[in-house]
């Protein structure tokens, strides 16, 4: 190796150091910073006679900032899901007539226990806990909460 | 490799470019180091986009979310300080060496044919590139950015004609609001860089065809010379520059971190000094010279903006007004850089004196050389005679000692008989008060000047001590030309006036020169002629004005409660107030020896408590200081040197630091013992001495003064000069240890608990404010944590006041709510530590990897 070489050798390497040492702050501010949320345990989801509820049968309600979908299976038995979709990230939707919840994006199908039944979702929604809670005469709460 | 190049050479035409650079040559000449400006200037605005396109990622153009998405830059995404610090940095190191090049360029005449448009095209850029500065100096939506476009667009609606779409067409609206940082965002981001990006393709494009440009003074040189090659010779030295950029802007903007500011804030006032960028400044300075007013419709203002645009149209147009290489536009360049330069120096006032002198002394000589001597006599004469020619008999002709322009009765037209009708001598001071009160007592006569007047002023002097001391025939006393002066009376609302806020002490204290002397150190005369509060009471605000007396012992905690609401309620339903009452009770035409048999002696002679006084003083109010609560610690120096008092092991401090305190407590205390200071001396040595040493906080005492003052810990003596001897006198500060013995008291002990309470909580804020300092210095984002901090202090401040319920456990709950936030504001203020110092280990790398690019490229250049 002659000193030409070195030379270029020296060069070469101190120029990549020096890349790497802008690359790398860049790439650093590039990846977002991880943000804590408020965990959310628990939520109330309106109540069982909610209009919304009663003429479509379900209802999108946040849970944090998780989608959740809350389906009326029959009078006073509700059930709540993680509304996203297992397969693409689409949120689903419930289809009264057919009783299934059902993603418009590429047509998952699941069932009212949440199992994907047809189509390409690869899992079953996440099911979360329902509970309705009676306050004298008043209707009942809907209360959502991490099952 | 080498067939991937010549894939791409097939393609690209990699080798023809390579050719064109491998002919292309630079004059060598002296002035060749000047070729590598326009080089720089274009390393900062690729800087600025590479910076700015990164910025992008995380801000949000709306009023709501501006401010907080660059805080959100600034502190929670990694590297975005340096980000956003680079970005601005390098704005300002851009615009600066735009201005070299242009300047250089003028001065070397390269803007001459063939070169016309390479010039135009670059005063373009440059105009552009301060329009990049204006509309990017708003984006961060801070206080300082809100007031510069406010006025920077305002500027623009005095323009004749257009101006006031102008600043609609500017601001998107009629004022500075969330829809004018939406459209600088998009002229910032949008618009400016697309044409920037096309005149500076053309201004490159025609550097390279045409050549570099030899200045006249060089051209003998030049063509002695062999040119340098473009490349690699001249691009290696131009990489060289820029590396050397970029450690430098790396360096500034790790070590000075661009600050945030508050939020703007559109209902804010002004800062104080508030100005644009530097760059704008000779401009803003220039504003500042034109007087309000018009002609012919046009605003003054106008006329120097007007001016500024035909001087940039004039700059563009040069090289057409240089074709026969006049001689004249080297002189022309130099005062017009002269004129923006002393502008700058001038707008930020440094040099402002010897500007004012050489403008004053130009005038002079100006004036002299064009006024004539016999006319200027001849003024003098004419001068002196109107002003004698006017001279009409008055009182004042024979009264010359009186002055009276000036008094406000003159100035409505009341004159010298008025007062003293035919008296023709001057009333008695028994008389005086009545003499005055001839007018000022009558609702009729004072309606005609100001219906709102008081009348009250001579009947409620009777009432005053001073009133009752005139009855008895004392005629030293004070009547009303010993407060409001005679014959040169101003409004009291005048600052001229002896009863105005600021005066009143020293009115007062011809006659009550102790207390004046006393009052004269007090926190309240700080408040009043320091930082001119005219809020802060002075003597009026306690005595009452023309019935001035005394506030009596029961009323003291009315009148101060007035100002000290909290601190008099919390004391009025203290236990201790009830006691006191009732021991005045008791004690009302007794004295210690009513009851105690001869030869026993109290520790103080006390007969009646004075409610607040008792404490507090009356005239001589220092600020309330831990020194108040019973005898001090022997090692006082404990309140900030916390690193060696009990608190130490709850957080965890840099042991240097700690180690730093341990050795500054030790060296205080050897130095005291060798002065042989005890006790309370001690104490007021080391407050002394803490308030003169260079090393608290990175060598600012101010902010250490600040500090210290903000806790309270203040000494207990204060010293002040008696205005009849003449001589200092020391007055202690009262303790409860003053009047209570050390070992039975239940009182002391309640002091000594909340004395510990007032130490643990300082000593904690104490240390997280220093170390929020130190992060703050040293560039961190600190806003955030401070709220914590700010919560401490709250805390702490209440229990100063809770101080007033003689209470220990209202007092240890407030201690420890305070504690909860100080520790809160240690934690967080330590990792922004963590983090100055992983900023500072990064800067070094990043520096020592630039300093062996640049060996490695020196030495590369060298062997070519």
């Amino acid at each position: 190796m002659n000193r030409r070489q070195i030379l270029n050798w020296f060069l070469g390497t101190s120029v990549g150091a020096l890349i790497a040492s802008v690359v790398y702050p860049v790439l650093r501010y590039m990846t977002p910073p991880k943000i804590a949320e408020a965990a959310t345990n628990q939520i109330e989801a309106g109540q069982v006679n909610d209009p919304q509820l009663m003429e479509r049968g379900y209802k999108i309600v946040r849970f944090g900032a998780e989608p959740v979908i809350l389906v009326k299976a029959a009078d006073n038995d509700f059930r709540a899901f993680s509304a996203t979709c297992t397969h693409l990230d689409c949120i689903v939707g419930f289809q009264k007539e057919q009783t299934r919840i059902y993603c418009n994006c590429h047509g998952g199908c699941y069932d009212l226990q949440g199992r994907n039944v047809s189509g390409p979702p690869p899992r079953p929604l996440t099911p979360y806990k329902v509970n309705v809670v009676a306050k004298g005469s008043e209707p009942g709460l809907i209360v959502v909460s991490k099952a | 490799m080498h067939a991937v190049i010549e894939w791409l050479d097939d393609r690209l035409g990699i080798s023809t470019i390579r050719d064109v650079a491998s002919h292309k040559t630079v004059p060598a000449h002296r002035f060749t180091i000047l070729y590598y400006l326009g080089g720089m200037t274009l390393f900062f605005f690729l800087v600025q986009v590479c910076t700015g396109v990164l910025l992008m990622l995380y801000y949000r153009p709306s009023a709501e979310e501006a401010f907080e998405s660059v805080e959100f830059i600034m502190t929670t995404v990694p590297f975005g300080w340096l980000i956003r610090s680079v970005h601005s940095w390098s704005a300002n190191l851009m615009v600066f060496f735009a201005f070299m090049h242009l300047v250089t360029v003028y001065f070397m005449k390269a803007y001459r044919a063939p070169r016309e448009l390479t010039w135009v095209s670059g005063v373009l850029v440059l105009l552009l590139v301060m329009g990049f500065g204006f509309s990017g100096y708003l984006l961060p939506w801070n206080q300082l950015a809100f007031f510069a476009t406010k006025v920077g667009t305002d500027i623009a609606g005095v323009v004749p004609g257009i101006g006031p779409w102008m600043v609609r067409f500017l601001r998107g609206g009629d004022r500075v609001s969330g829809a004018t940082l939406s459209r600088f965002y998009g002229w910032h981001v949008a618009i400016l860089p697309a044409i920037t990006f096309v005149l500076l393709g053309m201004h490159l494009a025609m550097v390279q065809l045409k050549g570099m440009s030899v200045p006249p003074q060089a051209e003998e040189e030049a063509k002695s010379r062999t040119p340098m090659k473009f490349f690699p010779h001249f691009a290696l030295r131009d990489l060289t520059g820029w590396i050397i950029a970029l450690g430098c802007v790396a360096a500034i903007a790790a070590l000075f971190p661009w600050e945030l500011g508050d939020k703007a804030d559109l209902f804010a006032p002004a800062y104080e000094n508030i100005r644009p960028e530097w760059y704008f400044v000779f401009m803003f300075q220039t504003l500042k010279f034109v007087p309000g007013g018009s002609i012919f419709g046009i605003e003054y203002e106008a006329i120097p903006i007007v001016l500024f645009g035909l001087g940039a149209a004039l700059l563009m147009a040069v090289p057409f007004l240089d074709r026969k290489k006049s001689r004249w536009f080297t002189p022309i360049g130099v005062l017009v850089l002269a004129f923006i330069v002393g502008m700058t120096c001038w707008g930020y006032g440094t040099l402002v004196p010897l500007l004012v002198m050489a403008f004053a002394a130009s005038l002079l000589v100006l004036l002299g050389w064009f006024t004539r001597p016999s006319r200027t006599i001849g003024m003098i004469v004419v001068l002196f005679l109107a002003m004698h020619a006017n001279a009409a008999q008055s009182c004042v002709d024979c009264h010359k000692d009186v002055n009276a322009k000036k008094d406000i009765h003159t100035q409505l037209g009341i004159s010298c008989h008025d007062c003293h009708g035919d008296l023709h001598r001057k009333p008695t001071r028994q008389e005086l008060p009545d003499f005055c009160g001839k007018c000022h007592s009558s609702a009729a006569f004072m309606k005609q000047f100001n219906p709102a007047a008081r009348v009250d002023q001579v009947n409620e002097y009777w009432t005053s001590r001073h009133g009752q001391l005139l009855k008895t025939g004392d005629g030293k006393v004070a009547v009303c030309i010993d407060c409001h002066s005679h014959h040169d009376i101003r409004r009291k609302s005048q600052q001229d006036s002896p009863v105005y806020k600021t005066h009143v002490a020293e009115t007062c204290g011809r006659c009550h020169g102790e207390e004046q002397a006393r009052w004269n150190v007090s926190v309240h005369a700080k408040a009043v002629l320091e930082k001119g509060d005219v809020a802060a009471p002075t003597c009026n605000d306690c005595h009452g004005n023309h019935g001035a007396v005394p506030p009596g012992v029961e009323a003291i905690s009315f009148v101060c409660g007035r100002c000290h609401a909290r601190e008099a309620e919390l004391f009025r339903k203290s236990p201790k107030h009830e006691a006191w009452a009732k021991h005045n009770e008791m004690m009302s035409g007794m004295s210690c020896a009513t009851c105690h048999a001869e030869g026993v002696r109290a520790q103080v002679a006390v007969t009646q408590f004075s409610e607040c006084i008792t404490c507090h003083e009356n005239h001589g109010v220092v600020r309330p200081t831990v020194a108040l609560l019973g005898t001090l610690p022997e090692t006082p120096c404990a309140f900030c040197h916390e690193g060696v008092g009990p608190l130490a092991a709850r957080v965890a401090e840099m042991p240097q630091k700690a180690e730093h305190f341990r050795q500054v407590r030790a060296g205080l205390l050897q130095t005291a013992e060798t002065l042989k200071l005890k006790g309370n001396d001690r104490f007021d040595w080391m407050v002394d001495q803490a308030l003169k040493l260079p090393f608290h906080h990175a060598g600012a005492e101010k902010e250490f003064s600040r500090l210290f003052e903000k806790f309270r810990i203040g000494k207990t003596h204060y010293t002040y000069r008696d205005a009849a001897t003449g001589k200092d006198v020391s007055v202690p500060v009262r303790s409860c240890a003053t009047c209570h013995e050390e070992a039975d008291s239940a009182g002391l002990a309640n002091a000594r608990a909340y004395l510990d309470a007032t130490r643990g909580l300082t000593s904690m804020v104490g240390r997280a404010d220093r170390i929020l300092l130190a992060a703050h210095r040293g560039g961190v984002e600190v806003r955030k944590v401070r709220s914590e901090l700010d919560g401490a202090i709250d805390s702490q401040i209440e229990l100063q006041t809770l101080v007033h319920t003689f209470s220990a456990s209202e007092s240890a709950a407030k201690q420890k709510e305070g504690l909860q936030h100080a520790e809160a504001a240690l934690v967080a203020g330590q990792s922004s530590l963590d983090e100055l110092a992983y900023r500072r280990k990064g800067l070094l790398v990043a520096l020592g990897i630039i300093a062996l690019v640049l060996i490695a490229l020196v030495m590369k250049i060298r062997t070519l």
